[in-house]
């Protein structure tokens, strides 16, 4: 290609006034700071990975996530963890909803939608926050895990030599990881609650761009996307 | 406004079918295996549970956070880096392998 042909095809482009890849600034760097956030968690479940391909054994999840808060016995294995799930999925729904509504300019859409969200984020807290409780009553810590190859044990038990105690890194692993993906909801809670402040403020609408919901709304969106592997490696496999 | 284009809430209600069908099947799958198929070879079902999750991944990445309505070249640079996990897992997972190998061959 000659010069002046290459100054035709592409001399606008430093005139200012395009963006690369046609994102604005926002948007990509919230896009870098995810592909970072997702390496950070990607090595925690690798690090998952690792520990539990080392011991010999690891407790069944059906027999270990198996109670529902407020219901009575140990049969029902899974069924708050899909609670969960759920909640986080339609969580998500109502998040694009509200990003939905913010390209159209639709302000009360957009409050709508993200209270919706807000209050989503919460009840997975809620959720979590139960079964944490629940696990630390059946004696799972950051040094012991009850959950052992005979079924539930006690450290009193162990400590006599009657029982055998599973892998501690189950429960270190568990409280780590999820900790750190709720760490992330609460945080996604408290940026949503901000950005609705604004919305309601009509910051976005005097702008005229409601491109900060998408923003908040990667985040988000990410958290849920965490929860996915999270989900798979705890929960099911 | 860059990814005004595409998404409808059609396609929103479209998501949220698929993603609760793939959960939905994943417990399904779980419970009924660990119930009434003790024996049904693991790896397999691992493998199962795994793509199911990378199904709702993509879903979640393309659809929700838009990556469907981007340009070709933003996604690409964006989710490039992510390929450096494939060796990671695989040597990591080996490693971990490797020493339970040791620790039950040297105690």
């Amino acid at each position: 290609m000659s010069a002046e042909a290459i100054t035709q095809k592409v001399g606008n482009i430093w005139g200012g006034g395009t963006r690369p890849f046609n994102v604005r600034y926002g948007k990509m760097m919230m896009w870098f700071f995810l592909i970072s956030d997702a390496f950070t968690f990607a090595t925690l479940l690798i690090v998952y990975g690792t520990l539990r391909f080392s011991a010999d054994w690891w407790p069944e999840p059906l027999n270990v996530f198996n109670t529902i808060p407020g219901v009575h016995g140990n049969s029902y294995p899974l069924v708050f963890v899909t609670i969960m799930t759920f909640i986080l999925i339609v969580s998500s729904v109502t998040m694009v909803l509200a990003v939905y509504d913010g390209h159209h300019g639709n302000k009360k859409g957009v409050i709508k939608w993200m209270v919706y969200t807000i209050i989503g984020g919460a009840a997975f807290l809620g959720c979590q926050a139960l079964e944490w409780t629940h696990l630390i009553h059946e004696g799972l810590s950051l040094y012991f895990n009850p959950f052992g190859p005979d079924g539930l044990v006690t450290k009193e038990a162990v400590m006599a030599g009657t029982a055998v105690a599973g892998p501690t890194h189950f429960g270190q692993l568990f409280f780590f990881i999820t900790g750190f993906h709720g760490t992330h909801v609460l945080s996604g809670v408290v940026i949503n609650i901000i950005i609705l402040v604004n919305t309601v403020n009509g910051v976005y609408e005097k702008s005229g761009d409601y491109e900060m919901i998408e923003k908040v709304g990667l985040y988000w969106h990410f958290v849920d996307l965490v929860w996915v592997f999270v989900f798979l490696l705890f929960y099911l496999i | 406004m860059s990814a005004e284009g595409g998404i409808t809430k059609q396609i929103i209600m479209k998501t949220l079918v698929i993603l609760s069908v793939v959960t939905i099947l994943e417990i399904g799958v779980a419970l009924i295996i660990g119930a009434y198929f003790p024996t049904f070879p693991k790896w397999l079902l691992n493998l199962f549970f795994v793509v199911l999750s990378l199904l709702k991944a993509f879903y979640i990445t393309a659809e929700f956070m838009h990556m469907k309505y981007e340009t070709k070249g933003f996604v690409f640079w964006t989710l490039i880096g992510l390929v450096l996990l494939v060796w990671f897992i695989i040597a990591m997972l080996y490693e971990g392998n490797s020493w339970l190998v040791n620790n039950s061959t040297w105690g």
